[in-house]
């Protein structure tokens, strides 16, 4: 069993084939030889009465030989008598001389006892012949005769025995072959179920393992990882493929195994990733923050001294107010949120300030909504605005120069709009802006140092959502409108961004 | 599927013994059916030291078959001696004289013959002598110079017994009396005279004894045995035709009594003609139980064929056995004819 296991299914397959094949061929061979023996003794059924009929003839050829020599005496037929003669005792030996209790037996004995008496009656009368002894011979001739038909009748009575025998043979032989007939029917039909069933048992063996591992890589195909594993018996394909196939199901299972573990892993770096992101956010907004250009303050109290050295100390106390809250305001605030309320009173006092370094050549107006005055909004929002209103928008414009500052809800979001109707921008331009292709080096000396840039990135920080600011513009000469769209924290609208 | 395993091998186990045994058992089938064909019954046959020639002319009657069983018994059992019927699967018929001849030819150790007294025979019992081959004359003698021995019963003897009872019917019928005796005329032997001689000497002895005051007749009708029709024409004239008709029949033969007794049947002479048979036979028992015959003497054919194989047995072995070995008779009639019938089944 150990052995046929460890056979290849080639071998196994072919072991099976030729044992079938081996099976049928020896039962073949056994039957041939079997039917070729009982041809043989049909052959030799009637071979005894033939030898008897030979032994008869040869009788007669020296019966008759002698008779020609005692009539002729020739050379001729003297040869002719002693070869017959011989061809008799030769035929005699064949036939039995013992003593026994059966029937046909003695009778082959006395024909031969008498036709080796006859033998001797013959030779004394061709010796009489010969020695010219013409009453010897005649009655030696007479003698012989006598015993000739006595042999005769011996020979005729034996072969009709023989025959009656050989017949009733003859019949049992028949009988046999039809017996034998329907042996081999028998034995074929039965080889042939055995043949069947050894086939069907040697290939449920070899396709068990076979069928047994198709059922199971169905389940598996199934989704069923679960499945118990099969047990590889032998050293056959099929044990080869069903270790591959264990091996696999291991494999997978390990593979999806190390897949769960590692997106725990991933999801628990993405949490920290966000913390990162987050905390990156906060150290973003802070180090904006601190890009404020420190000459602005310096060159705005320059000119709160040179207004106050022109025209007295009112004004100037005024001015340096309002210098003193935006200084205050820029200190305090950097770091935190403001409420709307604090950011427009910022750009007062930023346009106080341009007024008067500018000499009162903006014109500003504000309509905004009171609920949205306690509003909290990153701080540093709206004042780079106005002041890229002031510096791009309609400083050297020939006409008079307007800002206007609305505010209020639309779609649940704060809509701050701030338009001017200065030099305007180009589609490019706007768009280069949004991009945040232009680059805020030229900081001019009368700049907070927080460009546009700034304030997009650090309320998309804020808000956490991309949609923030638009710029429009109808054309140069035509003004902008830079309008933010800020989520109602307050309400909770826009949380979702978050 | 361990178990199933296993399951499904036993089955292969014994389907592979059922084949197996079919195959065995249909091939011991087979066997022996050819080898009823085969040579093997003459291969195996029984060898023996010497070989007997039985020859007799009525070797087809019972009593000659009950001489040949028993010698052939004694010669096989004490002897290792084979007996045959000689010539006995012969197609055409031969003689005495001519199966004596073969036999002669053919060598045998010894003959038991039936003896008929003719010369052609007594010459070819003096060239076996000569030959060293020895002769037992049974039941018949002849030849009797020559012979080694004799065995069979004493004719004038068995006359006498004959006589012994013909003398019982003589005082059943008690009145005039033609008794006729059926010799074979074929027999050269003298056997059958003696016993006819036998036969009138002791029943003439005792008419004469008792001063019977009846006339008694005793006459023999030779009849050729070799001719069976003959036989049975004479048998029917005898009952039909002659003139006084016997009153008493007797036949020398068991084929004579059987005769007799379909005879009597047909032409209506039961109780008319008291028929004295010799041997038995089934046949002849059924006529005894009948009344249609009145008795038949017979001698044991067995013990004739047992002391002619030990006569030749003795003579081969020590050149000497007695010249006459006596047969023991036995009367069978109404009295004791259920014990002999006991033996012939239907």
């Amino acid at each position: 069993m150990k052995i046929w296991e460890s056979l290849s299914i080639r071998v196994k397959l072919t072991s099976a084939f030729l044992l079938t094949l081996l099976i049928l061929f020896f039962i073949n061979l056994f039957l041939y030889m079997n039917v070729n023996s009982m041809l043989e003794r049909v052959n030799e059924v009637y071979q005894s009465n033939s030898r008897l009929n030979e032994l008869s003839e040869t009788l007669e050829k020296v019966q008759n030989s002698m008779t020609e020599y005692l009539s002729v005496k020739s050379t001729d037929t003297l040869d002719a008598y002693y070869q017959n003669c011989q061809e008799l005792n030769r035929q005699l030996q064949e036939l039995n001389e013992e003593i026994c209790g059966n029937e046909i037996l003695m009778m082959e004995r006395n024909i031969r006892r008498m036709t080796a008496e006859y033998l001797e009656v013959t030779d004394e009368a061709m010796q009489a012949k010969r020695g010219r002894n013409i009453e010897r011979y005649g009655q030696k001739y007479e003698e012989a005769s006598q015993k000739f038909e006595y042999i005769n009748d011996w020979i005729y009575s034996l072969n009709n025995m023989r025959f009656e025998i050989n017949t009733d043979s003859y019949l049992t032989l028949v009988g046999s072959l039809r017996i034998f007939e329907r042996f081999s029917l028998v034995i074929l039909v039965l080889a042939g179920i055995a043949n069947g069933f050894l086939i069907y048992v040697l290939a449920r063996n070899i396709t068990g393992p076979l069928t047994a591992l198709a059922g199971t890589a169905n389940q598996v195909a199934g989704g069923r990882l679960d499945v118990e594993l099969l047990q590889a018996r032998g050293q056959d394909e099929v044990a080869v493929v069903t270790g591959a196939f264990n091996q696999m199901i291991e494999s997978i299972r390990l593979n999806l195994e190390r897949t769960r573990e590692n997106m725990e892993k991933e999801a628990a770096m993405k949490e920290k990733q966000l913390m990162m992101e987050s905390h990156l956010k906060d150290a973003q907004l802070k180090y904006l923050q601190a890009q404020i250009n420190p000459h602005f303050l310096f060159n705005t109290l320059n000119a709160g001294a040179q207004l106050a050295m022109m025209e007295g100390a009112e004004k100037t106390c005024l001015f340096v107010e309002n210098m003193a809250d935006f200084f205050r305001y820029n200190v305090k605030k950097i770091n935190q949120e403001a409420t709307l309320r604090e950011e427009l009173e910022l750009v007062d006092s930023y346009l106080y300030i341009m007024n008067v370094r500018f000499g009162g050549e903006i014109h500003f107006s504000s309509r905004v909504d009171e609920e949205l005055l306690n509003v909290k909004v990153p701080s540093m929002i709206l004042q780079p605005i106005v002041e890229n209103a002031v510096s791009y928008g309609i400083r050297g414009i020939e006409w008079e120069g307007w800002i206007f500052l609305t505010a209020g809800r639309e779609d649940g979001r704060i809509r701050v709009s701030i338009r001017d109707n200065g030099a305007g921008m180009s589609r490019e331009k706007i768009r280069e802006v949004m991009e945040g292709k232009v680059q805020e080096t030229d900081l001019s000396r009368n700049s907070t140092g927080i460009g546009l840039g700034n304030v997009i990135s650090r309320l998309r920080l804020y808000y956490n959502t991309e949609h923030v600011l638009e710029i429009r513009s109808e054309g140069e000469n035509r003004g902008t409108e830079v309008i933010l769209y800020l989520p109602d924290l307050d309400t909770g609208e826009g949380e979702e961004d978050v | 599927m361990k178990k199933r395993k296993i399951s499904w091998v036993a089955a292969a186990v014994c389907f592979l013994l059922l084949l197996f045994g079919v195959t065995v058992s249909m091939l011991a089938a087979f066997r022996s059916s050819v080898r009823q064909v085969s040579r093997q019954e003459e291969l195996e046959a029984e060898r023996f030291g010497s070989y007997y020639a039985l020859i007799s002319e009525d070797d087809d009657t019972l009593l000659w078959n009950s001489v040949y069983e028993g010698a052939k018994a004694e010669g096989e059992e004490n002897w290792d001696a084979c007996v045959e019927f000689f010539g006995g699967r012969l197609v055409s018929e031969r003689t005495t004289g001519e199966k004596l001849r073969m036999a002669i030819d053919a060598g045998v150790d010894g003959i038991i013959l039936n003896g008929d007294g003719s010369p052609e025979v007594e010459a070819l019992v003096k060239e076996a002598r000569q030959k060293g081959i020895p002769v037992v004359t049974a039941l018949n003698d002849g030849a009797e110079d020559i012979r080694q021995c004799f065995v069979g019963v004493n004719s004038y003897n068995l006359g006498k017994e004959y006589a012994e009872r013909i003398w019982g019917l003589l005082q059943e019928i008690r009145s005039d009396c033609q008794i006729q005796v059926l010799l074979n005329s074929g027999d050269a032997d003298s056997g059958k005279n003696t016993l006819f001689l036998g036969l009138r000497d002791s029943l003439e002895q005792r008419i004469s004894q008792k001063e019977w005051p009846w006339q008694v007749e005793i006459s023999a009708t030779a009849v050729d045995g070799s001719d069976a029709f003959q036989t049975e024409e004479v048998i029917r004239q005898l009952m039909v035709e002659a003139a006084p008709r016997p009153k008493i029949l007797v036949c020398l033969s068991e084929a004579d009594t059987r005769r007799a007794y379909q005879a009597a049947v047909d032409y209506n002479r039961v109780g008319e003609v008291r028929i004295l048979g010799y041997y038995e036979s089934r046949q002849v028992l059924e006529g005894i139980d009948k009344e249609i015959i009145d008795s038949t003497i017979t001698v044991d054919g067995e013990q004739v064929g047992s002391l002619c194989v030990q006569a030749l047995g003795e003579y081969r072995k020590t050149g000497y056995v007695n010249g006459y070995l006596p047969v023991d008779t036995c009367l069978i009639d109404r009295g004791n004819v259920s014990e002999y019938l006991e033996r012939y089944p239907e």
